[in-house]
């Protein structure tokens, strides 16, 4: 049995395309959302650069670098899933969508005991501890607002993998379209989020390390 | 099965070896340079990075010009906006 488009689209492959403009479209509000934050990160290194530098030396490097390998490897287990379906190996389809989800978990939980450490060591504006500069108050706060909305973002795709694991593993084989279109959103959703971080961890952790 | 799991798991994984490789650059070159240089080859390892991912994890690599346009629009927005912020504070 073919698949109908669904109205107002006449062809599936005006439905599929149009699929994909909306996810990029919203995808381009989410880099100008973040962008916006990073911009006030540029302003804030170019204003107050040495204190600001000296502050993100305090940032956890080793807990930053894992959970950047964690994201990335993650990325690769979405993409791994959205070749699997349209390939046609669909077995692999749910494991697969568990298993981003399962690394996206563990990126929530590395950044948990982070924020444990962070907040026990006073790391945050007005914590004491070695945040009495006005860079690094600077800095902290960033560090607060772009890794902790990120990991809303983080958290919210998690729930998306989820979610689609479940209507992936409810939907027919036969529904060729709906299938690849959900998976192809939430993956494009994903790997934003990992591009995000891409960015995060060296404007976040690798400032201030060299000579 | 196996035969078509391992043609879909080898490409990618290179994907992901390059990733990793170029996150272990920027991991190196932050001890290496000073922080005046160090920001500027991050963010171009960042940039690579992200590259990698938007063509090869995100098929822009196979979508159409249509596809490009809209996936580049965030982007070319936010660099209006830095270059504009910036031609600001820097004639400050």
């Amino acid at each position: 049995m073919t698949e109908l488009a669904t109205a107002p689209f006449e062809t599936q492959d005006q439905q599929r395309h149009a699929v994909r403009m909306g996810i990029w479209m919203f995808l381009a509000t989410e880099v100008l959302f973040f962008g916006a934050a990073v911009t006030v990160y540029a302003v804030a290194r170019a204003t107050h650069a040495s204190e600001f530098v000296a502050a993100a030396r305090d940032s956890r490097l080793w807990i930053g670098t894992a959970n950047s390998v964690l994201l990335v490897t993650s990325s690769l287990v979405v993409s791994l899933a959205v070749k699997c379906e349209r390939r046609g190996v669909r077995r692999a389809v749910v494991p697969l969508l568990l298993a981003a989800a399962a690394l996206g978990l563990a990126f929530l939980g590395a950044k948990g005991a982070e924020y444990d450490l962070d907040i026990r060591d006073g790391f945050w504006p007005g914590g004491g501890s070695g945040v009495t500069s006005r860079g690094g108050q600077l800095y902290w706060s960033l560090y607060w607002l772009l890794t902790g909305v990120h990991a809303v973002h983080l958290a919210i795709g998690i729930g998306a993998l989820l979610t689609l694991a479940w209507l992936m593993w409810r939907t027919s084989p036969r529904q060729e379209t709906v299938r690849i279109d959900r998976l192809q959103v939430a993956a494009l959703y994903w790997h934003l989020v990992d591009v995000v971080w891409i960015f995060l961890y060296p404007l976040l952790y690798l400032a201030g390390r060299g000579p | 099965m196996r035969r078509g799991w391992r043609r879909i798991l080898l490409p990618e994984s290179w994907i992901w070896l390059a990733l990793v490789v170029l996150l272990g650059v920027n991991l190196g070159l932050a001890f290496l340079l000073p922080s005046g240089a160090q920001i500027v080859a991050a963010l171009l390892v960042a940039l690579a990075m992200a590259s990698l991912v938007a063509l090869l994890f995100m098929d822009l690599d196979r979508a159409t010009s249509t596809l490009r346009i809209a996936a580049g629009a965030g982007p070319f927005f936010l660099a209006i906006l830095l270059v504009l912020v910036f031609a600001d504070i820097l004639t400050r």
